[in-house]
């Protein structure tokens, strides 16, 4: 028979694990569309202009399976930017990421680059993490520093 | 400190009790677990190197008292001749092999652990820059205990 002690420990837990009470399905969606959100930002409000039109291509068709502790296992769409023979992959890294509301990282040739969705539900940039953190919202600005930072 | 940290962050997923400032923002709780077991292994590392490294100073600093002090016992006329052989340029090894060759069975196993754990030293203190084989796999307990034994064996005589 369980002692005392060890009944308490697991009840804890118990209580701890259900006192958050967090809709994880309403939690995946709301992340699956945030992300959509962000795309259409960037391919309408970024590279919407008549000019970029017919030099870079936006592919929104290829998904990833992510699996998060509580969710589970679901399937997101990436989004690659091609330009000439270059490409910039935008794969969201998930919902569940300390202090934030989800992550996508971006590849390009050169490097990577990361976004963060925001408790406000803004997207930022990650400028640098040492020796202290560094935001700053999306913008076409911003954007444009990412890409350039990425890429070739 | 780094497992404290460790125990605690994760639980900030639950609790929301972070900055958005931390430099763990937008982690996952898979790469802060990843972080902290990276930044574990480095510190425990920096620590076996600075053990072996703090014994074998002390070792060099008796094979000079030594000398300078010329001692009568054993130990000290072993160390005094290799003294005359290598002066200060002497080799750790050559230290050690004083103690072995009128030590105690005991002793010599207590050495034999040590130089073993040399080859920990080497691939540490040379930047890690080769597959190590070493026999063992060492924390730091293991390590300080290595080390302990081997002071307390040679301050004995």
């Amino acid at each position: 028979m369980a002692s005392k002690h060890i009944t308490e420990f697991f009840l804890e837990k118990k209580a701890k694990a259900t006192s958050s009470n967090v809709d994880w399905s309403a939690k995946r969606d709301q992340w699956i569309q945030a992300v959509e959100n962000l795309y259409d930002t960037v391919a309408n409000d970024y590279l919407g202009s008549d000019d970029i039109a017919g030099i870079v291509t936006v592919d929104r068709t290829r998904t990833k399976s992510v699996q998060e502790q509580s969710i589970g296992s679901y399937s997101i769409h990436e989004m690659i930017l091609a330009v000439g023979d270059e490409e910039v992959l935008f794969s969201p890294k998930g919902v569940n990421v300390l202090g934030a509301k989800g992550r996508v990282d971006v590849r390009g040739d050169r490097g990577e680059a990361t976004l963060v969705r925001q408790l406000d539900d803004q997207w930022s940039l990650v400028l640098s993490r040492t020796p202290k953190l560094q935001l700053v919202p999306l913008s076409d600005e911003s954007f444009l520093a990412m890409l350039r930072s990425v890429m070739r | 400190m780094i497992d404290a940290e460790k125990g605690r962050t994760p639980d900030s997923f639950s609790t929301g009790l972070v900055s958005d400032q931390s430099r763990y923002l937008a982690k996952t709780r898979e790469e802060l677990i990843e972080f902290f077991d990276e930044q574990r292994e480095e510190l425990d590392e920096a620590t076996m190197l600075n053990l072996l490294a703090a014994t074998e100073a002390a070792l060099r600093v008796d094979y000079l008292v030594r000398v300078i002090r010329k001692k009568r016992d054993k130990i000290s006329k072993v160390v005094g001749k290799l003294h005359k052989k290598h002066e200060k340029k002497v080799p750790l090894s050559g230290i050690l092999n004083c103690w072995k060759q009128d030590a105690m069975p005991a002793t010599n196993a207590v050495i034999g652990r040590f130089s073993g754990a040399l080859h920990l030293r080497h691939w540490l203190a040379h930047g890690r820059c080769w597959r190590p084989k070493l026999g063992q796999k060492y924390d730091p307990r293991d390590v300080f205990e290595i080390c302990d034994a081997l002071l307390k064996a040679t301050a004995s005589s």
